[in-house]
């Protein structure tokens, strides 16, 4: 017959090992299965309490490791994404050069001006990113990344100045 | 891999209780009774221990209706470390060591 210290004891393991990580689980699940040859109630709750303690620290540990690695795969991408963002800020700068040289040209005529404008700073730079993001996903994710961040950039900036100037 | 082992005392005396029967498989609650160490401190050891490939794990088929239990025994290569960290404690701290000679 188990005593009710034993049986709470039991309990607080079970709750425990059924909220942790799968790995922890595991461990948990022997600590509990252990506790039943434990002789002496006391003694058993006293073991519940040290293997709770156990589980849940090794289920932070876990948790700090993983919060590590992804940081880390974080970082190691971040490179990749500027530069993305870097060729596609290289982009606009050769369309901006195109489109000054197009504007003072003696041939051009002013009327199509706005619409010149919104070609080679909205639709050419877009197509572009697009069609390098693609290019690039398979092989260079991080970088295809930079390059459509960039492009959503230039969408959001270009929404906000046709919207206040028409 | 042995030299991430942290070698406090308590996790000396899992290796030597390890070491009493070196190819044996051992109960999570028959080492805690040999080592006098409380839950608490030894399923972090044993944790440790397995995570750096010292300890093997596997789960011991019982009877029916009753769960298995765990059941844990050093590697080829936890064994070599244990028996180097316990000569190695041993020569450091001989004052301090109450674990009787290493082993091997």
């Amino acid at each position: 017959m188990m005593s009710a210290i034993r049986k709470l004891a039991a309990r607080l393991v079970d709750t425990v090992v059924r909220h942790s990580s799968p790995e922890a689980q595991s461990w948990g699940s022997a600590m509990a299965r252990e506790m039943d040859f434990v002789d002496n109630d006391w003694s058993a709750a006293l073991w519940a309490l040290g293997s709770t303690t156990a589980l849940c620290r090794y289920s932070l540990a876990q948790q700090l490791d993983r919060a590590a690695w992804s940081l880390q795969g974080a970082a190691k991408k971040t490179p990749a994404m500027l530069s993305g963002m870097v060729g596609a800020g290289v982009v606009v700068v050769i369309c901006g050069l195109l489109l000054s040289s197009i504007l003072r040209a003696s041939w051009f005529n002013p009327v199509l001006g706005k619409l010149v404008d919104r070609l080679l700073f909205v639709v050419v730079p877009e197509a572009l990113y697009l069609v390098g993001a693609i290019a690039l996903w398979k092989q260079r994710k991080p970088v295809a990344l930079g390059i459509l961040a960039a492009g959503a950039i230039l969408i959001a900036h270009a929404f906000v100045h046709f919207v206040t100037h028409g | 891999v042995s030299s991430n082992l942290r070698l406090s005392s308590q996790t000396i005396q899992v290796l030597d209780a390890f070491l009493e029967a070196p190819r044996a498989w051992r109960y999570g609650y028959d080492i805690s009774r040999d080592t006098g160490l409380k839950s608490g401190t030894l399923y972090p050891i044993l944790m440790r221990l397995s995570d750096l490939k010292l300890l093997e794990t596997s789960w011991e088929t019982t009877e029916a209706g009753k769960p298995p239990r765990h059941m844990y025994r050093l590697t080829p290569d936890g064994l070599l470390s244990a028996k180097e960290h316990i000569r190695s404690w041993t020569a450091r701290r001989p004052q301090r060591v109450a674990l009787g000679t290493a082993r091997g």
